[in-house]
């Protein structure tokens, strides 16, 4: 009942918290410059026009929704028109933009060309995400040119090369003996992953990091008659879907993971160590291959009435 | 073997008579970076769309070739999660155009059980997309057991066998009951087990997705998916029937996931509202396992025969069941809205609402026909009821702020609920349970359905300053449980972040945050009680603080250096950390680093070649405290022990390539390795128990590393032939697995091969575009 008060009250701060914000940002926000979409298409430039010196940029959109724009390359490129006169005069103009963050160009702005257009769905909630604020705009990743990926225009052939530009540290993790199979191309970044969806932390497509791991594995979604809390909570506490060189991708290898919560008397609490391996002077099954899982095996929870241990 | 594909491979290389013109490539080539000086073609009157310009476009592509195959060892690892044949293979093929409207046929690694295939059809304002795709997972090849998979769900051994080791073990207990031992039981069971055919252990899922969609050019988008999958197999199971009696099956697996679900968004000039409608059914054919025990013909029971076979009991259930995954559902609504407003403003707002439902049949307490009392425990209208009727709720709210009151000021607002109402009644077995089908427990057990909630804010306010952006933020996460140690933890979170590009060609990316996880109160003993009707003494250590829920302090680093001078070379530096410092813990996990430092360097002088490489370094460490109890909890500080873990991981790939003739010939190359060398570190106080700890330097020691070439030559416009090959090397050593028979003290185990492998692999290919 105390909990449901203070889920109650809090639920109602954050709500009217989240109500001064919007007024503020509405108040604010509606004196301040607006951000403009790309300078409507020059009546007068065709695509044909820009294609005469940038023959593979305009092929490069071939077979993609991007050729069929209607407005020309100047949907996408302020200052087309100007730079195409001058060419024609052979006088110099500034180069027509490129919806790329560098310099002083903020990310929002560089992704505000794209988002002109692509703004439903999850693109949605793009601005303000960690991506956006981090400086990774639509060009960071995707390249309406020159792309290399047969799905979502990415700049490198296979997904997870795109991420790992950045997240170094999954690629390498991604090595290891336990992974899910995304080297061998059977799964990717964005199978569990939205990078445009700022709403979700670490922008998992889920509402709860569960939700997600039980997309796939749905014999382990329940409810059981005998539950593990830490697996009904968060599958992360035990697991490191990135990879690991334990099993099962563990975070740590069993027994010793098991023993960070159950210390109970007689087994769980007994130090488990080389004596006890293979090669060792006194090998225990509760040590040995899958240790507590040789008998523990429903540790995602169980559903025999003899279970409460969840060995049934 | 060798001979044999040497042939085959000069056989692929014979190009097809009918190779054709070449076809657009989806992947177009670079965009050139400055424009030739010469001057346009006269500005058209009017403006075209591209596909106007550029013509229609489809691609018409075949791979085709032979690959050859040498592995020294028959490791599962190997072909985990892939399929590499031997003999003529279709590795892809893709079929795309825009006429008469846009469509795109491909397939991977055709008819293999790693294949994949997909089509897309865009008729009008539809968007039509298919997709097959199967998953293999081997776990174990050439694994043994006594027991056989004799119908769905049913393994079983001869009953011959089974009443001769019954006989043996009893004799041998009538004569001296210490003879029942590890040496005794092996003799016993090694020449049956060495007498056993192989077979391996996999898995493969096949996954199929049908997806309609509708977007005309109205502000609507309407989605309908239909999801179906197929999962068979086996995989280990750790069926046991006691301490000393492990036996180790190959769990059947025979799932079904079938998935149906309506999308639909209606989009605005002020945002946008969307909803959504799910439906998930899983169902599994063979909800219960039944395992033969080798050692018992015929079900007895007594006070010990959970420990048997051994000095203190040979008796027990002559098989025993296990309930397998059952049958659940789930159902989730969502509904959401971006609200733009004030140009540089918006608002997002998604609920969604679930429920998950169980209600698979139980099996009884029991398959020992034994056990008579307090119940008749084999009987299914003794137990309590008859199927758990489980219910879960599941309710989420999320809302993000963004707005840009300023140009150079960016806010953002967070407020996030996950709600999991676990609404499953509690069945009470008031008389007990049977342990391992052995024997009768007479301690009244409660099942606990735990249930939790989950609130999360955060607001991060960044400022611009020309080529800096700084950003500051504050988290607060809550989390409220049901049944659990600690009814609420509590995390603050202050993080800070500077994105800085000093020029053009440079760029660097800094976060730090830090973090405090408290609790309200810890009650470790009301935790454990609340799965006992009569709680008695609690028997976890008092001084355990789980890590999920204890105190916490987290210090997480993220950096990056981009550089990109001259546009030819990119280099990336990187460091990451995250450490986790349980401070107030004395028993559990108290200290968990992760740190990894590394660089990427990219070289690309021309068209002509490129090169790559990456190192990093990743030293990953925990701290944990144990103390070691009889049958109480110890309270003596030298019955203590330690676990220090440390992996240090070691990853570096590079490649390269480079054309030896242009337009003709080009040769790729790239190679990875990785080294992961772990070691736990262990110590006791002398004095206690236990009073000195043996470390284990073999701790999932592991090495891989792979190299692959491949050359390539472009015989004519449309075709393109290439001979390849990979060599990859892996290596595993670990005390607790290395050298697992099938079986040892207390346990039987399938023992398959899932260890070191070398393998070689050769290939031609031809890719006939037209």
């Amino acid at each position: 009942m105390q909990r449901h008060r203070r889920l109650v009250l809090s639920g109602t701060a954050t709500a009217l918290a989240l109500l001064g914000l919007v007024v503020l940002a509405t108040s604010v926000a509606a004196s301040a410059p607006q951000d403009q979409p790309p300078a409507a298409a020059a009546a007068s430039l065709d695509v044909g026009t820009c294609m005469a010196c940038h023959e593979a940029a305009v092929t490069g959109m071939k077979g993609t929704p991007h050729a069929g724009v209607p407005q020309s390359c100047a949907s996408c490129h302020q200052g087309v028109e100007a730079h195409a006169a001058a060419q024609a005069e052979g006088t110099d103009a500034p180069k027509p933009t490129t919806p790329r963050a560098t310099g002083a160009k903020q990310a929002h702005e560089a992704s505000a060309t794209c988002l002109t257009c692509h703004d439903s769905g999850h693109q949605a909630n793009f601005e303000g995400g960690v991506h956006d604020r981090r400086g990774v705009a639509c060009a960071s990743c995707h390249s309406v040119h020159a792309f290399q990926s047969v799905k979502g225009q990415l700049k490198t052939a296979r997904e997870p090369d795109t991420c790992f530009t950045c997240h170094t540290a999954i690629r390498s993790k991604g090595m290891r003996s336990s992974h899910h199979p995304v080297r061998e191309g059977l799964m990717a970044c964005s199978s569990c992953h939205d990078p445009h969806d700022g709403t979700k932390p670490k922008m998992v497509s889920a509402e709860w990091v569960n939700e997600k791991c039980l997309s796939c594995h749905t014999e382990k979604r329940g409810p059981f008659l005998w539950e593990h809390a830490p697996v009904r909570e968060n599958c992360m506490n035990c697991h490191d879907p990135h990879g690991s060189n334990h099993e099962k991708l563990l975070v740590a290898k069993q027994p010793y993971l098991c023993q960070r919560c159950h210390l109970n008397t007689r087994h769980p609490g007994t130090l488990y160590d080389g004596r006890n391996t293979l090669a060792g002077t006194s090998v225990s099954n509760r040590a040995i291959e899958h240790s507590c899982r040789n008998c523990h095996q429903n540790v995602h929870g169980g559903n025999a009435p003899s279970g409460p241990y969840l060995g049934r | 073997m060798r001979g044999a594909t040497l042939v085959l491979l000069t056989l692929a290389l014979v190009p097809p008579a009918w190779a054709q013109d070449p076809a657009p490539s989806p992947s177009a080539p670079a965009e050139s970076a400055v424009a030739p000086a010469q001057a346009p073609a006269e500005p058209a009157p009017a403006p075209a769309p591209a596909t106007d310009v550029i013509g229609s476009w489809n691609v018409r592509r075949l791979d085709f070739g032979l690959v050859g195959v040498e592995t020294d060892t028959r490791s599962s690892k190997f072909r985990e999660y892939r399929e590499v044949p031997t003999g003529p293979v279709l590795p892809s093929l893709r079929f795309a155009g825009d006429a008469p409207f846009p469509y795109d046929v491909s397939a991977a690694r055709v008819l293999e059980d790693d294949g994949q295939y997909y089509a897309r059809a865009q008729p009008g304002d539809f968007d039509l997309v298919g997709s097959y795709q199967r998953i293999p997972h081997r776990f174990g090849n050439d694994s043994r057991s006594l027991l056989e998979d004799v119908g769905r769900g049913t393994l079983a051994m001869s009953d011959t066998l089974q009443q001769s080791f019954q006989g043996r073990n009893e004799a041998q207990f009538a004569l001296r009951p210490q003879g029942v031992n590890f040496a005794f039981l092996n003799s016993m069971v090694s020449p049956s087990l060495e007498g056993e055919d192989f077979f391996d252990v996999k898995l493969l899922r096949e996954r199929g997705q049908v997806q309609l969609g509708f977007k005309g050019t109205g502000p609507l988008d309407v989605k309908m998916t239909y999801f179906h999958e197929k999962r068979r197999g086996t995989r280990g199971s750790g069926t046991s029937f006691g301490f000393s009696n492990v036996v180790e099956t190959p769990e059947p697996i025979d799932y079904r996931t079938q998935d149906v679900g309506l999308a639909a968004e209606w989009a605005a000039s002020w945002g946008l509202v969307r909803g959504g409608l799910n439906f998930n059914q899983f169902t599994n054919s063979i909800p219960v396992q039944t395992f033969d025990n080798p050692f018992r013909a015929v079900s007895t029971t007594d006070p010990s025969a959970y420990q048997a076979p051994g000095s203190s009991s040979v008796n027990g259930a002559s098989f025993a069941r296990l309930a397998l995954p059952p049958d659940n559902k789930a159902i989730t609504g969502s509904l959401g809205v971006v609200w733009k407003f004030g140009g540089r403003s918006r608002l997002s707002a998604d609920a969604t609402l679930g429920q998950w439902t169980q209600d698979e049949a139980f099996i009884p307490f029991t398959t020992n026909s034994a056990i008579t009392t307090p119940v008749v425990a084999t009987d299914p209208a003794a137990l309590p009821t008859a199927s758990l009727d489980g219910t879960i709720d599941v309710f989420s709210f999320s809302s993000v702020l963004t707005t840009r009151p300023l140009d150079a000021l960016s806010l953002t607002a967070r407020v996030r609920r996950y709600d999991l109402e676990n609404n499953t009644p509690r069945i009470r077995f008031e008389q007990g349970y049977v342990r391992f089908d052995a024997v009768w427990e007479d301690i009244p057990r409660i099942s606990v359905p735990y249930g939790y909630t989950n609130d999360q804010l955060q607001a991060t306010a960044a400022w611009a300053f020309g080529r800096a952006t700084v950003e500051g933020g504050y988290r607060f996460e809550r989390m409220d449980r049901t049944f659990r140690e600690t009814e609420e933890t509590t995390q603050n979170t202050i993080f800070g972040s500077l994105l800085l590009r000093p020029a053009d060609w440079a760029t660097f990316r800094a976060t730090v945050e830090r973090a405090g996880r408290d609790f309200d109160a810890y009650h470790g003993a009301e935790a454990e009680h609340a799965s006992y009707l009569e709680p008695g003494p609690a028997t976890n250590q008092p001084t355990l603080r789980r890590y999920d829920q204890s105190k916490k302090d987290t210090t997480r680093v993220l950096s990056q250096l981009q550089l990109n001078p001259g546009g030819s070379v990119t280099l990336a530096l990187n460091y990451v950390r995250a450490k986790d410092e349980y401070d107030e813990v004395t028993h559990g996990l108290i200290d968990a680093d992760n740190e990894a430092f590394g660089a990427d360097v990219d070289y690309t002088p021309n068209d002509r070649w490129s090169v790559f490489g990456f190192y990093m370094r990743e030293n990953i460490s925990t701290f944990q405290r144990g103390r070691q109890s009889g049958s109480s909890p110890s309270v003596n500080p030298l019955d203590d022990w330690t676990a220090a873990i440390d992996d240090k991981v070691d990853s570096f790939g590079a490649g390269g390539r480079v054309v030896l003739v242009k337009d003709r010939v080009d040769l790729g190359v790239n190679g990875n390795y990785q080294k992961v060398d772990g070691n736990n570190d262990l110590d006791s106080p002398p004095g206690g128990t236990p009073d000195v700890a043996f470390d284990v330097p073999l701790y999932d020691d592991t090495k891989l590393w792979t190299v692959n070439a491949e050359l390539g030559w472009r015989l004519l416009s449309g075709l393109r032939l290439a001979v390849g090959g990979f060599l990859e090397e892996y290596e595993i050593r670990d005390a607790f697995s290395l050298g697992l028979p099938n079986y040892a003290p207390g346990s039987f185990f399938l023992a398959g091969n899932d260890g070191d492998y070398r393998a070689h692999v050769l290939y031609a290919r031809a890719t006939y575009t037209w």
